[in-house]
């Protein structure tokens, strides 16, 4: 029998419930959950009825989001490849709603801030444009994403990418990231 | 030169590279963990490729959906089959893409305004 001061595992489901989401993780992120979780998005129903065009959009940007988290969180021990994190992916409103969580090391923050505010601010044209620059002169890197991650992100979404920081502790802060993509083509 | 297969996997495409029956493709997901694991074979494959290509190479591309870096691969490869086109060979890429899957369309077509190959669309199941 559950204390009562114990984890309400029905609250929990309720304002799950409550936020429409599809899917959602907190755990460490590594490939092998990146891939288990695309298969398990693309097979959940409330995706498998929309059409291509949202899925194709969808799973591209779902698996960039994870990826990031993969690639630039703060990895829970030295050495790991395990990388702790949260993903969320809701459905309301005929958008799909992506929001990510890791930490990050506070040294990195500013220029992050830098880079995602400046994405904020661009047009759909100047992110393309953007994108081929940075892609036109730049190598591929072992790891990392060619340095275009957020901008293939943002260029998905209808509408500006958001983000914040949270203070974790001194050395660490938590990166909370969302992203809203159409339903429709 | 020797054919290269990369065998299609949850996060990675199936590739052939097969000069000598003339097939060039690259099907599927594309988001591996480690980029330069699957396409730095693509591209030393396509280096030693263009200094003797066929008279005429068809790339075939079919993606259901890709990461950034792929994206950046696939332009780097499309370069190279730039490089060859149309003294060397005369290159035709295809780019497949499912019923009303808009969003692959477009990815084909931005790469189209990037290189000056020439590019097929069609319809894939």
């Amino acid at each position: 029998m559950l204390q009562k001061e114990s984890f309400e595992l029905y609250d929990w489901y309720k304002s799950l419930k409550e936020a429409h989401l599809v899917l959602s993780f907190k755990g460490d992120f590594n490939q092998e959950l990146t891939k288990a979780l695309l298969i398990l998005t693309q097979n959940r129903e409330r995706i498998k009825t929309e059409s291509i065009s949202a899925q194709t959009r969808l799973l591209g940007v779902l698996v960039e989001c994870i990826q990031n988290i993969c690639n630039h969180g703060v990895t829970s021990v030295d050495n790991s490849n395990l990388v702790p994190g949260i993903v969320l992916l809701g459905k309301a409103a005929e958008k799909f709603t992506i929001s990510t969580g890791n930490l990050i090391l506070k040294e990195n923050v500013s220029k992050l801030v830098e880079k995602l505010t400046k994405i904020q601010g661009m047009s759909l044209k100047e992110m393309k444009t953007e994108q081929r620059n940075i892609i036109l002169n730049s190598e591929l890197s072992e790891s990392g994403n060619a340095g275009i991650g957020f901008l293939h992100i943002a260029r998905k979404a209808c509408q500006p990418i958001k983000f914040e920081f949270k203070k974790i502790d001194k050395q660490t802060s938590l990166f909370c990231f969302e992203v809203t993509l159409s339903i429709h083509d | 030169m020797n054919t290269l297969i990369i065998e299609r996997a949850n996060d990675v495409p199936n590739i052939i590279l097969d000069a000598e029956n003339g097939v060039f493709e690259i099907k599927g997901r594309s988001f591996p963990e480690e980029i330069m694991d699957i396409y730095g074979p693509v591209m030393d494959w396509m280096a030693n490729y263009v200094l003797k290509p066929n008279k005429e190479t068809r790339f075939v591309f079919e993606l259901e959906y890709f990461n950034s870096s792929t994206y950046k691969a696939i332009l780097n490869l499309l370069m190279k089959l730039e490089s060859i086109h149309p003294k060397q060979s005369k290159v035709q890429v295809i780019w497949g893409c499912r019923d009303r899957d808009g969003d692959m369309r477009e990815a084909g077509e931005e790469f189209a305004e990037m290189v000056d190959v020439p590019f097929e669309y069609v319809t894939v199941q």
